[in-house]
């Protein structure tokens, strides 16, 4: 009894720690552990590209060990100069002439105290008291009430100890933070936004785009700070919060920011102060221009607001069908998009660095003036960017360490997404003959640069960006993809929204979600995860011989000669496995009378044949017949006739023999 | 009171065209042994790599998506000696068209039909002079980028600086005709200079084009109507392709045919085009010059 009690006390005591932070901080109800808390309030001086800020954290240690030091990032300061890690690891990212390098300039650091001065002697040891912990996120603390620690500051490099890199801050606390407390922390700094942009930040002409531009704490994980430089291959990884954050700009100026904002206010001097909130988001960038046209619309619960430019006006429905759609079709694939607010903004045509790009509730695009409809790399990378809420931003995986497990899954959920849009034949690219999709996109660069790292890599231990690319989006796209068309569509939906809604708000591993899709899928996909996770081997399976004879006649001592009303025919199919990917396939064998035959192979030795007589003439063998392993690098091995055909060049080359001779005529005289 | 000059040289032309059917004939054969030996190349190329699998039942055949990535990975040496073969056929058939303006040029001129030994005669001899010719014309090819550069100048006088925020892709479609046109008329001028240079002979490549140009601006009105209704011809050539194309099987034999048809159509209207140009610069010639003063014209008393 008693000790059912006890556990009742411990139980609800510990419920009273997690939900302390959710008391403490807004009305609303947390979808996630509010553990790092940001009021900004932040300045733009367009003329010399910089953000005067002061900001205050709160901070929670929601681990259950005393933390003697906070760890932040400072990813401006990759764009300080040259012999940063970031610049160093790819120094064409940045012209080092006639440019405004960027930076976070630190002025003064304060923290709140943990303990209370008073001391008390207990069995015979002096212990000084322990703060009570009443912080609100709605009530900072003034700074004079902190305790200055601008001296204490140091910059580290966890990763390759590069002594001109300052985008790790090491800040060590005057006294333990105990396990289950939270404190304030009050930055004054000023942050220049590198002009032109440099990797998804900075300013051009009129154009301001802040991201990852404030002084952001890591992750403190399993008794350690996850605070990683910023790498020219890696993202972000950061734990949720809330963020209030003030934005003052010129009057003219248009904002757009993740969160919602209220009206503005005006000060004296005419510019214009925009409060943006956002609830339960690790994340907060913001643009302003005074070019934007704006476009505004309610799709279902969702507010959009469309940031464009002026020159791409006639875009702005294009947009809003695949932000529509988007909004649509991803909750019905991953979930609800638990947001009233969707910002899309058309970075301007000298600042392409800053498109493309996830942060919570606003993301970034880019388009150019005249794109056809049938090329749609605008709508790809919208929906692509949208598909980030779900994966980078509900599901938190750390981008640095694992950056497949966003990147991949949201390369995934932008080709359905893209497929339901455009059909399955050429969503990417509907452009006379060449019709494209994702897929094909996706192989092209697995068969080009598949080979050279395995995929379970941190981000910047990737031999080459082409590297990078394949291992975080391509292959792990065709990957799921193939899981899919190999399980069928409805259990794979279901092992997607099963990972989605067990891990919102959370920061799973790849072994999470491998433990979800064997549950849910009630099969072992271990070895297919290590294979593709931890080797660089290629999967490619072909059909290397097929012959199909009639059968001899039997001749000598004690054998009669066998009577066939019908020819029977002795066939034999070799197969091969090419790589060192092993996966289970398909073969279809047809025969001269059009009937077909499955057979099954395990694909673990390096070949297999198949030996069989049958009373029609064998024609061909096809593994894989319904193109479900789009991780095989060549389909076009995977099948062979046993008479080569030339049907197919012949009707390609009586299509084109028409368009060189139009070609031709370009140069007639 | 006469028919325009226009009208009738464009109306002879076309009566007379029956009688260049073997220049025209020649002129089609070229373009299609060029595109046959092109096509067959790649033909070949797509034939050994997946002439014996099943790819081609995806869409698209062996165009599809997946075939052209490995196809564009595992051929990538076989494509690089096919766009130099695809060039060197280019500039091969470009050379050929210009060794046969000779021959064509030269017919027109004496109209009197096909006549084998003349043409082949002065294709022999007017090959090296329409390459200094165009040695000539090529400069004018900077006309084109200074052109560009004059529009948007004017569209920016117009609109201000960010005109192309206020003309979307107006702006871009009045640049891409700008181009478009200077290159056809630049191909024109270029005609007529060889025309000139038929004429007289003893012309070089340079008195050869001032001539055409000469003729270009004191005739402009002539030139611009009989460009304008060749033009109205090909753009209607071009629509019932168009239209015709969507009739038309993906590919296979009568699709080849079709185009066979059209080319022989276009073929049929540069020749048509060349005799036009021919006789509006023979009427040139032949109209006697006022002299300056207002006296009248001096007449030869044989």
């Amino acid at each position: 009894m008693i000790g059912r009690f006890t556990l009742l006390g411990v139980t609800m005591l510990g419920w009273f720690f997690v939900a302390l932070p959710a008391l403490t901080l807004n009305a609303g109800e947390a979808l996630s552990p509010r553990i790092a808390n940001y009021r900004i309030e932040a300045r733009l001086t367009p003329e010399t590209r910089t953000i005067s800020a002061r900001q205050y954290l709160l901070w929670h240690n929601q681990s259950r060990v005393a933390v003697d030091e906070l760890q932040f990032h400072l990813y401006l300061n990759a764009f300080r100069h040259t012999q940063t890690t970031f610049l160093k690891e790819r120094p064409s990212s940045a012209r080092p002439y006639d440019r405004v390098w960027g930076g976070v300039d630190l002025k003064t650091i304060k923290v709140q105290k943990t303990r209370t001065g008073v001391q008390e002697e207990v069995n015979g040891a002096v212990r000084e008291h322990i703060r009570a912990d009443h912080n609100r996120f709605d009530a900072p603390p003034t700074p004079e009430t902190l305790l200055d620690v601008t001296d204490r500051q140091s910059f580290i490099r966890p990763d390759d100890g590069n002594i001109h890199d300052q985008t790790v801050l090491r800040l060590p606390l005057p006294e333990l933070l105990p396990a289950g407390a939270s404190i304030w922390v009050y930055f004054e700094f000023e942050a220049t936004l590198p002009d032109p942009p440099i990797a998804r930040t900075g300013a051009a002409a009129d154009y301001f785009f802040a991201g990852q531009w404030f002084p952001k704490i890591g992750v403190w994980q399993n008794g350690a700070w996850n605070c990683h430089q910023f790498h020219r291959y890696s993202e972000f990884f950061a734990d949720f919060g809330v963020y209030d954050v003030a934005l003052t700009v010129p009057a003219n100026y248009h904002v757009g920011a993740t969160g919602r904002a209220a009206a503005p206010s005006q000060d004296q001097a005419g510019n214009l102060t925009y409060h943006f909130q956002a609830e339960d988001v690790h994340d907060f960038a913001w643009t302003a221009s005074p070019d934007f046209v704006v476009h505004e619309e309610d799709v279902d619960q969702v507010h959009v607001r469309l940031l464009i430019q002026p020159q791409h006006r006639e875009q702005i429905e294009r947009h809003m069908v695949a932000a529509r759609h988007a909004l649509r079709a991803g909750p019905e694939l991953l979930g609800p998009y638990p947001y009233d607010t969707l910002t899309i903004v058309d970075p301007h045509p000298e600042a392409g660095e800053t498109g493309g790009m996830e942060y919570p509730t606003l993301i970034t695009v880019g388009t150019k003036r005249g794109l056809p409809k049938g090329v749609r790399v605008m709508e790809a990378t919208l929906i692509h960017e949208f598909a980030h809420q779900y994966f980078y931003h509900l599901v938190a995986s750390n981008e640095f360490e694992e950056s497949w497990l966003d990147e991949g899954f949201t390369s995934y959920a932008e080709m359905r997404m893209m497929h339901s849009l455009f059909g399955d034949t050429a969503p990417m690219l509907d452009l006379f003959d060449l019709k494209v999709s994702d897929q094909h996109m996706n192989r092209a660069q697995l068969i080009a640069n598949g080979s050279i790292d395995a995929m379970a890599k941190k981000s910047w231990e990737y031999k080459s960006y082409s590297s990078y690319g394949v291992n975080s989006y391509a292959k792990p796209a065709l990957a799921l993809t193939t899981l899919e068309r190999v399980l069928g569509r409805d259990t794979f939906d279901k092992i997607l929204r099963t990972y989605v809604k067990q891990y919102r708000f959370k920061h799973p591993t790849a072994a999470d979600f491998i433990v979800v899709a064997n549950v849910v899928s009630g099969r072992n996909f271990n070895e297919f995860f290590d294979q593709l996770m931890n080797d660089n081997g290629a999967l490619d399976y072909a059909v290397t011989d097929v012959r199909s004879q009639p059968k001899p006649a039997v001749h000598g001592k004690g054998l009669e000669p066998e009577k066939q009303d019908n020819p029977v025919y002795v066939n034999r199919v070799e197969l091969r496995r090419l790589g060192t990917f092993r996966f289970p396939v398909e073969i279809e064998l047809r025969f001269a009378d059009g009937s077909t035959k499955q057979e099954q192979w395990d694909g673990r030795d390096s070949w297999h044949r198949l030996e069989f007589e049958s009373t029609a003439k064998l024609e061909s063998a096809h593994i894989d017949p319904d193109y479900k392993i789009l991780l095989d690098i060549n389909f076009t091995n995977n099948s062979r006739r046993r008479t080569a055909d030339s049907d197919g060049a012949d009707r390609l080359a009586s299509r084109w023999l028409g368009r060189w001779q139009w070609l031709l005529e370009a140069l007639a005289l | 009171m006469n028919k325009p000059t226009v009208i009738q040289a464009v109306g002879r032309a076309f009566s007379q065209i029956r009688r260049y059917r073997m220049t025209i004939g020649l002129l089609f054969l070229l373009n299609l042994a060029t595109s046959l030996t092109i096509t067959h190349l790649f033909r070949v190329v797509f034939q050994s790599h997946a002439g014996d699998s099943h790819i081609d039942e995806l869409p698209g055949g062996l165009f599809n998506g997946h075939h052209l990535v490995e196809l564009t990975q595992s051929e990538a040496s076989a494509f690089g000696v096919l766009t130099v073969a695809v060039v060197i056929g280019f500039a091969l058939f470009g050379a050929a068209q210009l060794f046969l303006a000779g021959g064509v040029a030269a017919q027109v001129h004496l109209d009197k039909g096909d006549n084998p030994r003349v043409f082949w005669r002065a294709c022999g001899f007017f090959f090296p002079r329409f390459i200094r010719l165009a040695l000539w014309t090529a400069p004018l090819l900077a006309l084109i980028p200074i052109a560009v550069v004059s529009l948007r100048g004017v569209l920016t006088l117009i609109y201000g600086t960010n005109f192309d925020d206020q003309l979307g892709m107006t702006a871009v479609y009045l640049q891409m005709l700008l181009v478009v046109g200077l290159l056809l008329l630049l191909k024109q001028l270029f005609a007529l200079a060889r025309l000139q240079m038929v004429r007289k002979p003893a012309r070089s490549g340079l008195q050869s084009l001032v001539a055409a140009v000469m003729f270009c601006i004191q005739k402009l009105p002539t030139i611009a109507t009989c460009l304008f209704l060749f033009t109205l011809m090909y753009v209607l050539l071009g629509f019932t392709w168009i239209e015709c194309r969507a009739l038309l099987p993906e590919h296979g034999l009568l699709l080849v045919l079709m185009h066979q048809v059209w080319i022989l159509g276009k073929k049929t209207l540069d020749v048509a085009l060349t005799h036009t140009e021919c006789s509006l610069l023979e009427h040139h010639a032949a109209t006697p010059q006022v002299r300056p003063g207002g006296m009248p014209p001096m007449r030869r008393i044989y």
